[in-house]
């Protein structure tokens, strides 16, 4: 039995803002559509990973509502022999590969497919700390409306910006970046949609330093991947090999585990629910020195055509709030070759990070085997 | 569901003097005897050294800004926008941050490390909340 891990297929459903269909319809269609990516029908699948979580401050956390777990999809997909399925509490689509990759690793089955859908409930308030009574770790974050519109990465972005001397115009590099290859991206909520210096230094200000366009869209959507062992290749598949991944106590363990070094990286797909995440991982890998994340992006590096380029679909603010499941698409159609347009030219080791500063999984994919390096033998 | 009042906090053993504290206008919380840390929120045990004695101990109210942001939305019952947040570094362990409000904004538009001083301020629900503002005294 191999050792070599594969993402074989990779599916979306619609990316809307707002949907009469449940989340279970978008959940399903991104299934569907991974399945026929990797050339698989449904009842080849006999493993599942999810990780439901609904990510807006005020959401009802409803089973089928706003959330899906592998009970609800297992059902609703007729899976009938599920050898593992799993969700994991308050984690990233990263993790979710890496869990796959144990249960593959161990046997445990052969067609594991990874499942991640985002929804917005209609009529609700999302963006409040309005509730009657703070439960456990609320009490310290809803008292203080600290849960809302992202306010612990505002703070953190206003003193990084004032150390470094960092402005709003920088910052609207990111925003414009992303909307460059949003361009390019046919899945994209904002594809058609640019945005001047103008209209982003005059926008709605959301948390300071971010405004309406450094947040990105909320929407309704999923996103759906299927893993599996190398020699179980669908014919007609393309992979792309998982060399490494990482917790967040541990993010080198994506590179130790992979053999890699930042230097070998070709493209990144860095997280970027707010703009200024961007920066995070940038200088955290050294892709760039302290303080010097700005003129990374400022200076075109980032782009398809520069040195490192970065979040090549879009990210989440130009296609729209899938939590990561679209870098972690990106990254497998960019490694595997079929990111069409936007296909970047270098197509080597592609580094995934998903999730805040102190909160991330990591991912690295890359488009032959390598052999991955255990960080505890 | 509006509540008109500020979330209402629901204490457990382990936050409760934290928020009798901040009844008295008191900035409370439990320090480790052992390694000194001030762990927030308030934990059963110290996360260094996993001490369980832990000491409820006055803190000075003494803090420096982390970083602050102005929420432009309706966050808060009873709270016109914008709402500012400040989050503090405590003067007797800068480990340890605590984001509350500052009802005046006096901290926008200050930089990093700007002195501080936490207060508590009571609420019409009954409770009382943290607040802090700039430490003019100290020369913020």
């Amino acid at each position: 039995m191999s050792q070599n891990i594969v993402i074989s297929g990779f599916g979306s459903s619609a990316i809307e803002r707002k949907s009469d269909r449940s989340i279970i319809a978008f959940a399903q269609d991104a299934i569907l559509a991974a399945l026929a990516d990797a050339g698989l029908s449904r009842d080849d699948i006999d493993g599942y990973i999810g990780a439901p979580f609904a990510t807006n401050a005020g959401s009802p956390h409803a089973e089928g509502g706003d959330e899906v777990s592998v009970k609800t999809m297992a059902a609703a997909m007729g899976f009938k022999g599920l050898r593992y399925g799993t969700d994991l509490y308050r984690r990233y689509p990263a993790d979710m590969v890496a869990s796959a990759a144990h249960a593959l690793i161990a046997g445990d089955c052969r067609y594991i497919v990874g499942v991640r859908a985002l929804y917005n409930i209609q009529g609700i308030n999302y963006a409040t700390a309005d509730v009657p009574v703070a439960y456990g770790n609320d009490q310290f974050v809803k008292t203080f409306a600290f849960n809302i519109a992202g306010a612990r990465f505002a703070t953190r972005a206003q003193r990084y910006m004032a150390q470094h001397n960092v402005s709003r115009d920088d910052l609207y590099e990111v925003v414009a970046l992303a909307r460059r290859h949003a361009a390019l991206n046919p899945q994209a909520i904002w594809k058609d949609r640019a945005v001047t210096r103008e209209a982003y230094l005059s926008s709605q200000m959301v948390a300071t330093p971010h405004c309406l366009f450094d947040c990105d869209m909320p929407v309704c959507g999923a996103a759906a991947f299927i893993m599996c062992r190398s020699e179980d290749l669908p014919s007609g598949a393309t992979p792309a090999y998982v060399s490494g991944w990482a917790g967040f106590q541990t993010p080198r363990m994506v590179f130790d585990m992979s053999g890699l070094s930042p230097a070998d990286v070709t493209q990144a797909q860095l997280y970027d629910g707010f703009s200024s995440m961007v920066y995070e991982w940038l200088e955290g890998f050294g892709f760039c020195d302290e303080g010097q994340a700005a003129a990374f992006i400022r200076d075109g590096r980032a782009n398809l055509d520069g040195d490192l380029p970065v979040n090549t679909f879009g990210g989440s603010l130009g296609e729209g709030r899938l939590h990561g499941m679209g870098h972690l698409r990106e990254a497998y159609l960019q490694t595997a070759g079929k990111a069409g347009k936007r296909q970047v030219s270098a197509s080597g080791p592609c580094l995934v990070q998903i999730g805040p500063f102190d909160d991330s999984g990591f991912v690295m994919l890359t488009p032959e085997p390598r052999r991955r390096v255990s960080p505890t033998t | 569901m509006s509540t008109v009042q500020r979330p209402v906090p629901a204490p457990t053993a382990e936050t409760l003097p934290f928020w009798e504290g901040a009844k008295s206008g008191l900035l409370t919380l439990a320090k480790c005897p052992d390694c000194g840390r001030i762990p927030y929120p308030p934990r059963p045990r110290c996360p260094d050294c996993l001490s369980d004695q832990m000491n409820w101990i006055t803190l000075s109210g003494k803090a420096t800004l982390k970083g602050w942001t102005d929420i432009h939305l309706p966050a808060l019952p009873g709270r016109e926008p914008p709402i500012c947040i400040a989050e503090c570094a405590l003067a007797e362990d800068p480990r340890t941050v605590i984001a509350m409000l500052d009802e005046t904004g006096s901290v926008r538009g200050c930089a990093p490390d700007t002195p501080l001083i936490i207060s508590a301020q009571q609420d019409n629900n009954g409770w009382g909340y943290p607040q802090v503002t700039v430490d003019t005294e100290t020369g913020g």
